[in-house]
């Protein structure tokens, strides 16, 4: 009986272990995943940063150049960022929202069914 | 005692267990304490009308950090090209830090915009059931999130350069 016991003490303690040791994996790949997702646009490299995916100007340009951009190059990164910074406006006016006009029809609908009172 | 030290393990590793799917969505969002299906679909519609306009002003909010991080490029870009001299090696360094954020917030408004665009066009029109409604404004209320998230990182950009 003790020897029983004593084996299902064990089978327990190891079991208990063995979740720990899923959890502090899943917590490590979690992690691990969190900051591949912050870090996915951008490395840091011999040269300094380069953006994935950005042309020429002004990611590449700027990392290449060791900080010692000419003037008319300084201009071009300068413009490029702007652009990019338009890139934003447009992607953030893309956005697709219900209209709220069809909200409150839908809501009147539900109302009118139902015989709830809309609050608009 | 040592049978209640095994049941007590078996609990806790049942427990664990249990927990995992939690973990692995990573907890998903109920900030919106969404979950009661007591509410009245006037309630729900009303939910539905403030994470909207939530989400409305968070988009707004990034247009206008946007604009805003523009006109100081471009006063840069202006002071450059009238005093014709080279920027200096803190506005260079100052500049590829603004230019990881502009990437990253160019990342999660795509993203944003997929999620939204997903979700809309699963059920063709939207209907007027607790769950779909449910799940829009859980959507509204962390895309809301996302792009308040997105505007602030926009009001650090050309501002030390």
């Amino acid at each position: 009986m003790l020897t029983k016991t004593s084996r299902l003490f064990r089978t327990a303690s190891f079991l208990s272990l063995l979740t720990l040791l899923v959890f502090g994996l899943l917590g490590c790949g979690a992690e691990d995943q969190k900051k591949a997702q912050t870090g996915d646009s951008m490395m840091q490299t011999s040269e300094g940063l380069v953006l994935e995916g950005s042309g020429p100007f002004p990611a590449t340009l700027l990392a290449r150049s060791n900080n010692t951009l000419s003037n008319e190059e300084n201009q071009l990164v300068l413009q490029e960022i702007s652009m990019e910074l338009d890139k934003i406006i447009d992607l953030a006016g893309q956005l697709e929202v219900i209209d709220e006009k069809s909200i409150d029809e839908k809501s009147q609908a539900v109302a009118d069914e139902t015989g709830e009172e809309v609050s608009q | 005692m040592k049978k209640r030290c095994i049941i007590f393990s078996l609990v806790f590793c049942l427990t664990m267990l249990l927990s995992l799917p939690l973990l692995a969505d990573g907890v998903t969002n109920t900030t919106s304490g969404l979950t009661a299906s007591t509410e009245t679909m006037s309630e729900i519609f009303e939910k539905l009308r403030i994470e909207r306009a939530n989400l409305v002003g968070g988009q707004t909010e990034v247009m206008t950090q946007a604009n805003e991080a523009k006109i100081r490029v471009e006063a840069i870009l202006n002071q450059s090209i009238a005093e014709n001299k080279a920027l200096t090696f803190e506005q260079l360094e100052s500049l590829k830090k603004d230019l990881a954020t502009i990437k990253s917030a160019q990342d999660i408004l795509n993203t944003v915009l997929t999620d939204i665009r997903t979700t809309t066009t699963e059920v063709g029109e939207y209907m007027p059931i607790k769950e779909y409604l449910y799940k829009l404004i859980n959507l509204y209320s962390e895309k809301a999130l996302q792009l308040y998230d997105v505007a602030d990182t926009l009001k650090d950009v050309a501002v030390n350069a």
